[in-house]
């Protein structure tokens, strides 16, 4: 029996370019660790059991290029191991201190097995390369990796220099072919920011489709007839395929959504805040900040409580329940919209990656248990990827779709406000001297162009919309000024040095080393 | 070994060339930034005018709807949020100066689209085009009538309500809660008000990344 809709599941995986040669260990580091044991490993495990028990299934990707840089550098390659060896000790001395305590016991081995399982995984199976891996999926079919701006610029906000924004789309079309070996279809615009400005570089670059929050869709011009169970493609021919309000909210909303559930592990209980000093001190950060391990030993349990001690199979039931929800939504979803469409309903779920895993622990199971009962269970509907879907229903209704973010309150808020404005008249500052860097060196000397290619580079860096977000997030805020202030500062050390023709040679390779992404830019990309 | 060596940078405070820049905030505001350099004041006072007596102002040009306005703004301010009064429109902002009542433009910004902050509603009808996403030829063409109705967001209480399009609608954000459904002739929701029962336990939907933000390290 043929389908009746579809359902097209995002994950978005990104991560600010964080590499720190210059110290031996870097807390921000850490960010990319925790994404990788928490998020990226288990979800690539997930995958490969699934095609090996045979279930069909799609996922669509976004994995950006400072993320794809990262996972490919050797020296944060090396430091992760580290951080797994790391890992898989505590976890053996957890096993020795526990052995009195069954419950926290098991949890302590369950942990041990799970880092060694990493361990062996991340260095034999995908040999501590997992673009690789999720490149193996996407040629296997079940897996669609789309593009993403070069730093995840901040499209709307930087495109008041126009050649800024098409070449955060350019450098970001062009990792991903290096990588991929392939023509992206599809681009997820950093923030789901839009604005029809950005068409014609998308056109130019052979991006097709994007994906947009809910009112990128239902405030489009023409009102779209179905709201975001279709796509829609503007006058200029963009295809864009809208968050579905519903689905989003039973996974995401911190009040009722499915990762609160009080069986789940609790996030904020780790031992790196619990444990004894002397005993978690060489698992911390180096300069004596506590921060997370990894090894968390308590469920949700309740608001202002006493957190319980976790226990995996009670939350796996829970996790295969919502799944059983999840399923029976979206069959009722589908067949309350199908009868009268045109084309079949597709149900747009985007997601941050890190919500699976990181944030939600038992996410990736859920998804694993999720994709087993959508291909075994029912048959009313089928995940797809937008490629396939455009394939298969390649009319779509003709809408210019409306100015729009996924961030909070809708708009451009959380990325320009009192806390951040005062870093874009820098940024629009360096863009355009980098355009007219662009434009006069038609003919540079090797050095010049290595200056000129590594201005490209700073000007991407300082463009990373991480920057203002983090500033507003109240989180690492001086991080992330340091990092507006070094690639800025970086940048117009070079430029002058290139304008004056005395191109200090040291200054020049210790920059490069230290901002190591992109290799192959070419500065020409901002004429 | 490689040691990379430490740095330290400071921003510049000034680029010394006139500029004046336009950023769209949201539906309500934008933020304006400005810089006006030694050259601009020298030509300002060859009009035989004094630039230090002189008003300071921005002056807000709604493009589309074809009217403007000046806000006085303090001689030692760089930049400037502006209160949007029509949203879905084209603007542009002039800094400059007034002396004598006449407005001397120092500088014109590039002009940006403050995005609407609601569906676009439609008449009684509603064409409909569909087009092939590969050779972009239309593929369909037909209008669309409506019936209108609206209910309250618990269901209840449908009433007859004119000038909106067809589909769900739900209003997000600061605009407030509240929910339509129509029935068309073309399509018609009536299980609607079932989906009405998942979306009115969502109130006002702002939940938002931030929530899980990979950067909330608080406690």
């Amino acid at each position: 029996m043929k389908e009746k809709g579809y359902l097209n599941l995002v994950l978005h995986a990104h991560l600010p370019y964080v590499r720190h040669p210059e110290a031996d260990t870097y807390i921000e580091e850490r960010w990319l660790f925790e994404a990788i044991s928490e998020t990226y490993l288990p979800l690539l495990i997930n995958y490969e059991k699934l095609v090996n028990e045979g279930v069909d299934f799609r996922v669509t990707m976004n994995i950006t290029a400072p993320l794809i840089t990262m996972l490919t550098d050797k020296l944060l390659q090396q430091r992760y191991l580290r951080y797994l060896l790391e890992r898989i000790r505590l976890a053996g001395k957890e096993i020795k201190r526990t052995k009195h305590d069954k419950p926290l016991n098991d949890l302590a081995k369950m942990y041990f097995y799970q880092f060694k399982e990493f361990y062996k995984v991340y260095k034999r199976k995908y040999n501590c390369n997992l673009v690789e891996a999720f490149k193996h999926f996407q040629d296997i079919g079940v897996l669609e990796i789309i593009a993403c701006p070069a730093t995840h610029g901040f499209l709307p906000l930087l495109n008041v220099v126009p050649s800024a924004a098409r070449a955060q789309i350019a450098v970001g079309v062009e990792m991903y072919k290096k990588h991929f070996g392939r023509q992206p279809r599809g681009m997820w615009l950093s923030e789901c920011a839009y604005v029809p400005e950005v068409e014609p570089y998308l056109r130019e670059f052979g991006i097709k489709y994007v994906l947009l929050e809910t009112h990128g869709i239902t405030y489009a011009n023409p009102k779209p007839l179905h709201g975001t169970v279709a796509p829609i493609i503007s006058p200029n021919g963009l295809v864009a395929f809208g968050r579905d309000m519903e689905s989003s909210k039973q996974v995401w909303s911190s009040i009722c959504g499915y990762p609160g559930d009080p069986n789940y592990r609790e996030f904020y209980k780790d031992i790196g805040y619990e444990a004894d000093w002397d005993y978690i001190k060489p698992y911390i950060s180096k300069s004596g900040h506590r921060v997370d391990t990894g090894i968390k030993y308590h469920k949700i349990t309740g608001k202002n409580c006493n957190k319980e001690y976790y226990n995996d199979s009670n939350a796996k039931a829970v996790a295969e329940m919502q799944a059983d929800h999840f399923v029976a939504s979206r069959i009722a979803q589908i067949n309350s919209v199908a009868p009268n469409m045109k084309n079949p309903p597709v149900i747009t779920c985007p997601y941050d990656a890190e919500l699976y895993g990181h944030w939600w622990y038992e996410g990736p199971y859920w998804l694993y248990v999720l994709f087993k009962k959508i291909h075994y269970n029912q048959d009313t509907f089928k995940l797809i990827t937008p490629s396939e879907y455009l394939e298969k229903y390649p009319d779509i209704q003709e809408c210019a779709p409306a100015i729009s973010t996924w961030g909070a309150h809708g708009y451009n808020e959380v990325w320009l406000n009192p806390g951040n404005d005062y870093m874009y008249r820098h940024l629009n500052n360096i863009a355009e001297r980098m355009h007219y860097l662009a434009t006069i060196y038609q003919d540079p000397h090797p050095l010049q162009k290595r200056a000129l290619n590594q201005c490209a580079r700073e000007l991407l860096l300082a463009q990373s919309s991480d920057w203002p977000f983090i500033i507003t997030s109240n989180t690492m805020v001086d991080y992330a000024h340091k990092r507006v202030r070094d690639h800025v500062g970086r940048f117009n050390a070079l430029a002058d040095m290139i304008d004056k023709n005395e191109i200090d040679e040291p200054y020049l390779e210790d920059i490069e080393y230290k901002d190591l992404i992109f290799p192959d830019i070419d500065y020409k990309i901002y004429i | 070994m490689y040691l990379p060596k430490t740095e330290y940078y400071e921003l510049p405070n000034k680029y010394n060339k006139t500029i004046v820049r336009l950023l769209v905030q949201s539906p309500t505001r934008m933020y304006v930034y400005w810089e006006v350099d030694e050259d601009s004041i020298k030509n300002f006072e060859s009009k035989n005018l004094d630039y230090s007596s002189a008003r300071p102002v921005l002056k807000i040009k709604n493009i589309t709807m074809n009217y403007s306005y000046d806000i006085p703004i303090d001689p030692f301010t760089t930049n400037y949020y502006i209160e949007v009064k029509d949203p879905d429109c084209e603007y542009q902002v002039e800094l400059g100066r007034i002396q004598n009542d006449e407005f001397v433009n120092l500088y014109t910004s590039n002009s940006a689209k403050i995005p609407r902050s609601n569906p676009v509603y439609v008449g009684d009808s509603e064409e409909v085009i569909y087009r092939n996403y590969i050779k972009l030829d239309m593929t369909d063409k037909f209008t669309v009538y409506y019936n209108k109705r609206r209910y309250n967001i618990d269901g209840s209480n449908p009433q007859d309500y004119t000038n909106l399009s067809l589909s769900t609608d739900f209003f997000t954000g600061a605009n407030g809660q509240g929910a339509v459904i129509n029935e068309g002739s073309f399509s018609r929701y009536e299980n609607g008000i079932s989906s009405m029962e998942n979306i009115s336990s969502f109130n006002k939907y702002e939940d938002n990344i931030s929530s899980y933000s990979r950067y909330d390290e608080t406690k």
